[in-house]
């Protein structure tokens, strides 16, 4: 015990040495509420003496000690995260490149980027693709004779890949959202959880009555704090690896010819320069204009798209939060807590 | 949300004396019947008693201090949060104001409100944004060949709808209204369970608190009028103090550009006064390129403001929500187990 006591006050001392550990202002709040429940704790035991309470006394001591405890984890933390913002910058700039950054900058960064190059996805998706394909599977041909009109829908089989268009533009949107869920989460546990509860959660970890809410305050401010960003740079990293071994590459988009270029002014002209005629009357038309479409280039349009959207867009970020969350259930039952936090899982 | 103080403690008062009554009543028992165990009994009891009527005046010390007794000398305002922040309250939300003479209960709220606020404004515009994407979508194109008198003799041609590419983000967009529905109907159900936790008649305060009171004081209702009063404790304290806690370092406001806060809500007022379709289509789609490109309007950019927007709406109701429902589900299982009773509030978090 005292070996890991004197490990800790080593520590204690170099956390100051860092420069990012002038502008935290969790410290004092976290020394204060230990401080706050040390004093509360010595009234109590005061108070023993006054009504003659052996087991109050006794309880009263007993919690000092959890105080000490308290102590330790607020130096640990200070320690942790001093370290983090000392080498952790330099040593992810060497791994995966970018500048030299705090994890959670890092992690914004990449998140950032993320949503940023989603959001381009998307655009040059519906831009070249997606509002083109959509509109030539919606010509159809019509003749009018005596009355009695004929309806011929020559080009309704790219409704088939323009379907699987819906689907991908849904997804991409959904992983742009997931994106920035993220950034608002890192948010989240830079602004709020890590200056604010992680005292809080300190100082309630300090009675017997609170341990199990102060524990569950640490293990998810700290799990969010840390695990988190540490989590989205590492699974990215993954990614880029996976994408270099893979060969896999920006998603080539199709550029169909639909629509002429004053098509949009000039609304009473029917010139249509389209790739699918639907006066064709070839009734495989259609399938060959979709299979042509997505089938030359389905290996640089359907995989790309498949790895950023599902690999890179979804399935990281449940990875992410379960990893984080797995991560707060670990620590708040280390620091105390017997609550069941799967509830939080529902945000994945 | 005020509460009548006076009446917890009659109620208080009654319940001690009718307690203390029954206790009398068993150490006389004890006495006469010489039974030792009825008069360790009574005097276990009085200690109870004693307990409960210190729970009593601590409850409503710190009842007081988050705002709902208007007795109440000592509250705590939101002019805390300046100190605790080092900035102005007052400057930091605007809709509805909060101001430093609010109390917790009312500084949570007006948080709550000027979260609703800001959850609106994504429903506000992923509504808008699907209505115009489905609008345009289904605009269609029909011939008129040969021109001029073509159309008397009948319709021949090509019929097109050169925008129904746009039902993909119709669709998309649709994803957006769900999530920001979902979260802005999570932030009114947060304002109205704090309403219904004190109404201006003093809600659940004026109803559980003096039952668990008397409840505790009862000698075999003590578990369940502990129960009772663990729950009434946390939703009174916890609830608030968290939202309070919240509103002075949490601001979701302040990670959305204002071009992004004014461009959607631009965006959602051009519409509402733009009754034909046709402009709906211009605001998205302004041509095609030589290569192929449909050019897309500048509204075409709001719909990534929207969804960052959807995001963090989604993460200030829903996630924040979860978080203060588990912490105070774990505040009460604590302060019941203090007083000696279980409570089990994780169902709460159904709600979600």
């Amino acid at each position: 015990m005292r070996k890991e006591l004197l490990i800790f006050i080593v520590l204690f001392s170099l956390s100051f040495a860092s420069p990012g550990a002038a502008e935290l202002e969790w410290h004092s709040f976290a020394f204060i509420a230990a401080i706050s429940a040390l004093g509360v704790l010595a009234i109590l035991y005061m108070i023993s003496y006054l009504v003659d309470s052996p087991e109050m006394r006794m309880l009263s001591r007993q919690e000092v000690y959890q105080v000490g405890i308290t102590m330790l984890i607020i130096v640990f933390f200070i320690s942790f995260e001093a370290y983090v913002y000392a080498y952790m910058g330099g040593l992810l700039a060497e791994s995966f490149g970018g500048e030299d950054a705090s994890h959670i900058d890092y992690a914004m960064g990449i998140l950032t980027e993320n949503a940023d190059e989603q959001w381009g996805m998307i655009k040059e998706l519906t831009e070249y693709f997606t509002m083109a394909l959509g509109s030539m599977a919606s010509s159809s041909a019509t003749c009018s004779i005596m009355g009695t009109s004929l309806t011929y829908p020559g080009c309704i089989g790219i409704q088939v890949p323009f379907s699987s268009l819906v689907f991908a533009t849904n997804t991409l949107v959904t992983a742009m959202l997931t994106s920035n869920s993220q950034i608002a989460l890192l948010n989240l546990a830079e602004d709020f959880f890590f200056p604010v509860m992680l005292p809080l959660g300190l100082f309630l970890r300090c009675f017997q009555f609170s341990r199990g809410a102060g524990g569950l305050l640490i293990g998810i401010s700290a799990a969010f704090y840390f695990v988190f960003p540490i989590s989205i740079i590492l699974t990215q990293g993954m990614l880029n690896t996976a994408e270099i071994d893979a060969g896999i590459s920006e998603p080539s988009i199709p550029h169909p010819q639909f629509l002429s270029e004053d098509f949009a002014n000039d609304f009473s002209g029917f010139e249509v320069a389209a790739d699918c005629n639907p006066l064709d009357m070839d009734q495989n038309a259609a399938r060959k204009q979709g299979k042509r479409l997505t089938g030359d280039n389905g290996d640089n349009l359907v995989d790309p798209l498949l790895f950023y959207i599902f690999i890179g867009g979804l399935f990281n970020t449940m990875l992410n939060l379960m990893i984080t969350l797995s991560a707060a259930r670990a620590l708040s039952k280390v620091f105390g807590a017997e609550v069941d936090i799967s509830a939080l899982a529902r945000i994945a | 949300m005020e509460l009548d103080s006076g009446l917890i403690y009659s109620f208080a008062i009654i319940s001690s004396i009718v307690a203390s009554g029954l206790i009398a009543i068993a150490y006389a028992l004890g006495q006469l019947l010489q039974n030792p165990r009825f008069s360790v009994w009574a005097k276990t009891e009085l200690f109870q008693v004693a307990i409960s009527i210190s729970l009593v005046f601590i409850a409503l010390f710190l009842v007081g201090l988050v705002g709902l007794d208007p007795d109440s000398e000592f509250t705590v305002s939101a002019g805390w949060i300046d100190t605790l922040s080092g900035g102005s309250i007052e400057d930091v939300y605007s809709r509805p104001q909060i101001e430093t003479e609010f109390s917790v209960f009312e500084t949570s709220e007006a948080y709550l409100q000027n979260l609703a606020f800001f959850s609106h404004r994504a429903v506000r515009g992923s509504r808008t944004m699907m209505g115009v994407t489905d609008e345009f979508s289904k605009y269609m194109r029909t011939p008129c060949t040969p021109p001029l008198f073509g159309c008397m003799l009948g319709v021949n041609g090509v019929n097109a709808r050169p925008l129904s590419g746009a039902t993909a983000l119709m669709q998309a967009s649709n994803l957006l209204l769900y999530t920001s529905s979902a979260a802005y109907l999570t932030v009114l159900a947060q304002i109205f369970l704090l309403r219904f936790i004190a109404l201006d008649s003093g809600g659940l305060l004026a109803i559980y608190m003096p039952l668990a009171i008397v409840l505790r004081s009862l000698p075999f209702m003590r578990q369940f009028g502990g129960a009772l009063l663990a729950i009434c404790i946390t939703l009174f304290l916890v609830y608030p103090s968290l939202l309070f806690v919240e509103s002075t370092f949490w601001n979701p406001y302040t990670w959305i550009e204002d071009e992004a806060w004014d461009s959607v809500d631009t965006f959602v007022d051009d519409l509402d006064n733009t009754k034909h379709a046709g402009k709906y289509g211009d605001l998205f789609y302004r041509g095609t390129a030589s290569d192929g490109a449909i050019t897309m309007g500048e509204s075409y950019s709001l719909f990534e403001y929207i969804s960052r927007l959807v995001s963090f709406s989604f993460i200030s109701a829903s996630f924040l929500f979860t978080f203060n429902i588990l912490a105070v589900s774990a505040s009460a299982s604590f302060f019941a187990r203090m007083l000696g009773t279980e409570v089990d509030l994780s169902r709460l978090m159904q709600i979600v």
